[in-house]
């Protein structure tokens, strides 16, 4: 890799900044061909980003949210395949995973309370919503019930970008949505991967070679309440748990958003997920000292530092290797 | 001011309701009635075609029942983009399949006639994208036809139909520009035209827009539709035009400039200053008209209005929701504002909620329900396309060039 020919773009999408850096080295195209690529995955993600942003009123999600209960409504077949992913994700993750968390973010004060007064007007979110594989239609099923894919979106984005760096050639890049979303896509040199710092306490890296990694954290946006913006579908209020930090690696993207989420809302799911081919780290605090609880299926993580008291006794797998190879 | 005018007035911004109080003629948000579901067919599913697929999604009593593209994985990707379309590799199958009633022509600028004319030959509505040809000869030939077509033909400029630029428009007739004194537009946007391909043939193909023999550069390609503009606004065309440019940035051995710049003259002396690049992205794409009393700034989905500090004052002013850029303080000019915040559909505030090719769709499905006229007719269309083809030549050849309607 030659720093000096790397191809980099950045934009404002989907409520964080995405950063993307392409390297032409051993693709099939020129430098100007490798910018046009760039161009073309910036314009994928605000193209995506228009069409599944909640805040924008003429968004495929805003109209759906804004169709009466009971009415079908038809979307494309891209929009679709998201939503039986996201169907598939929630029954894997017992409910912990679920697009219609929208509503909940709407009653618990993180979007604009219309028309949702209170915990007796929740819907029930399991049944959120009905597709029909048919004709390609989603169904609210209830007039509350708020889609949002902020969960997943991200990811789902990079999967996408990630198939066009296959049919383009393009073998080596690093790509990531407000640092949260992350994919690491061939190496970052030779066979040296994309490194990643996960956690700071501990210390905790993730190298990445052609994989993806999400990270879900409770230590973000709060509400008036002070409440953070993760929702547990099951019980309707913010999850509620010793989770700082979900890190959550696998080969898809959207996957491994979805996972993290679902991590934060139920850390007991881990060895469960961690089945489903992906390597997991959960950084918890316990009496203000801070432990990692790894799964580490895909050999991704290295130099953590040793937990005292891992989170349920979770034994570590972790390379201990160096951070160079 | 009726009750329900008062509580908007109270409950919004200020400038939403200056701007209520000033939509003459705004065709923005007309609703049309379909007798039954209009079936749309696009041809040419490229990055244009499929933005249209989108917007025509958004559209009542639209459904997209075909889509037409030569290039396999174009076709493929323009299908998942519409579910329940069917696709076809050639336009005569699809016009011949009894699917469509109505056609999107979003092809490639050189391949404009060769569609059009099989569209108009068959009978069905027309929305042909603008340019509407690389050559004076297609565009003619494109008139002609166009002429004994049956269905309703809209050509794509899209400022006639957008709401800001109707709105401003209102503006510009009135005393509150006044004297009209210049114009002057850019289009500015980093990026290198290249579309990419790991196939050489279909690169060629794809790459239309850096041969010179099959497009206009940057004067055709965006100046037509920013030069239509000032048509539409002082209507009137320019009859000179002198042209510059040259690559200073994209050295990948293109013979297309990245970078121009253009003085169209009219024949009372007035000027546009037009200059456009794909090295530099600052200012984007936008239009000024000068005026003695006030500059009017249109930005696609916004639009501003600068007024002299010796113009009179109109009243409305009072109430405007006002941006200050550097040193000048421009009031913001809000198409049917009053009605978008209603329904929360304010981009930032103070945008148009859709893209422009949204409004120039609608507006086309419109003439279509009512049996009327669209916003732009082919005619206008050849002009401004002529004043394109008339300043690329300019540019490539660094001279002063007479632009030529005749046979427009």
């Amino acid at each position: 890799m030659h720093t000096d020919t790397l191809v980099h773009r950045s934009l404002h999408a989907m409520g964080c900044r995405f950063e993307l850096i392409l390297d032409p080295t051993d693709s099939p195209h020129d430098l100007y061909c490798v910018e046009a690529i760039a161009d073309e995955l910036v314009e994928l993600i605000h193209d995506w980003h228009d069409r599944l942003s909640v805040f924008t009123p003429t968004s495929v999600v805003s109209r759906v949210n804004a169709t009466p209960a009971g009415v079908p409504v038809r979307v494309d077949r891209d929009l679709f395949e998201l939503l039986r992913l996201c169907d598939s994700l929630r029954e894997e993750t017992d409910g912990a995973f679920n697009i219609a968390a929208g509503t909940l973010m709407q009653m618990h004060g993180f979007r604009d309370r219309t028309g949702l007064e209170n915990m007796r007007q929740l819907p029930d979110l399991r049944d959120a919503y009905t597709l029909n594989t048919e004709n390609l239609t989603i169904t609210r099923n209830h007039d509350h019930v708020v889609i949002d894919f902020g969960a997943i979106a991200k990811g789902f984005v990079l999967d996408l970008i990630a198939d066009a760096l296959r049919e383009y050639g393009i073998r080596h890049a690093f790509i990531h949505g407000g640092s949260s979303s992350v994919l690491g896509f061939g190496n970052q040199n030779e066979s040296r991967p994309w490194r990643v710092l996960v956690s700071d306490t501990p210390d905790l890296h993730a190298k990445l070679s052609s994989i993806s990694l999400g990270i879900s954290e409770h230590s973000g946006r709060v509400n008036a309440d002070n409440r953070g913006h993760i929702m547990d579908p099951r019980t309707g209020m913010p999850a509620e748990n010793q989770v700082q930090r979900v890190v959550c690696t696998h080969p898809s993207a959207a996957i491994a958003d979805a996972y993290s989420t679902a991590l934060s809302v139920r850390p007991d799911l881990i060895d469960q997920l961690h089945e489903h081919g992906c390597s997991i780290a959960i950084i918890s605090s316990i009496a203000e000292q801070d432990h990692a609880c790894i799964r580490d299926r895909l050999g991704v993580f290295s130099d953590p530092t040793p937990s005292n008291e891992p989170l349920e006794s979770i034994e570590s797998n972790i390379v201990q290797g160096p951070l160079h190879d | 001011m009726t009750d329900v005018d008062r509580r908007t007035f109270l409950s919004s911004a200020a400038g939403t309701v200056a701007a209520m109080a000033l939509v003459p003629n705004l065709n923005a948000f007309a609703s049309y009635s379909l007798n039954a579901t209009l079936r749309v067919g696009v041809v040419g599913v490229g990055r244009q075609g499929r933005e249209i697929l989108g917007e025509l999604t958004k559209l009542p009593d639209v459904e997209v029942t075909a889509m037409c593209d030569t290039d396999a994985r174009r076709l493929s990707a323009g299908l998942r983009r519409a579910s329940g379309a069917e696709g076809f590799d050639n336009v005569d199958a699809m016009l011949s399949s009894g699917k469509v009633d109505a056609v999107v022509v979003a092809t490639s600028t050189h391949t404009h006639k060769e569609v059009a004319l099989k569209c108009f030959q068959a009978g069905v509505h027309v929305y042909l994208e603008c340019p509407l040809a690389h050559t004076l000869e297609d565009c003619i030939a494109i008139s002609e036809a166009a002429r004994s077509a049956k269905g309703v033909v809209a050509a794509g400029l899209q400022g006639r139909a957008n709401p800001v630029y109707q709105l401003a428009r209102g503006f510009y007739k009135t005393d509150s520009v006044r004297d009209p004194v210049s114009m002057r537009a850019q289009h500015h946007r980093k990026t290198n035209w290249i579309t990419p391909s790991n196939d050489a043939a279909r690169r060629e193909a794809l790459n239309w827009k850096l041969d010179p023999n099959r497009a206009n550069g940057l004067a055709g390609e965006w100046g037509t539709q920013q030069f239509d503009v000032f048509h539409w606004y002082s209507g009137k065309y320019p009859v000179k035009v002198f042209g510059s440019g040259s690559v200073r940035h994209w050295r990948d051995d293109r013979k297309v400039p990245d970078t121009i710049a253009c003085t169209l003259m009219f024949e009372d002396g007035q000027t546009i200053q037009y200059d456009a690049t794909l090295a530099n992205s600052y200012g984007g794409t936008y239009e000024v008209l000068h005026g003695s009393n006030a500059a009017i700034k249109l930005g696609w989905s916004h639009g501003w209005m600068f007024k002299e500090a010796d113009a009179p004052t109109q009243g409305w002013e009072v109430y405007a929701n006002r941006q200050q850029f550097h040193n000048d303080e421009g009031i913001t000019l809000i198409a049917g504002a009053t009605k978008l915040a209603e329904q929360g559909k304010l981009k930032e505030g103070i945008g148009l909620p859709h893209p422009g090719v949204y409004y120039a769709l609608e507006d086309w499905i419109n003439a279509i329900a009512s049996n009327g006229s669209p916003a732009c007719s082919i005619s206008e269309a050849a002009r401004a396309t002529a004043v394109g083809i008339a300043a690329n030549k300019a540019v490539m050849n660094s001279n002063i060039v007479d632009i030529d309607f005749a046979g427009l």
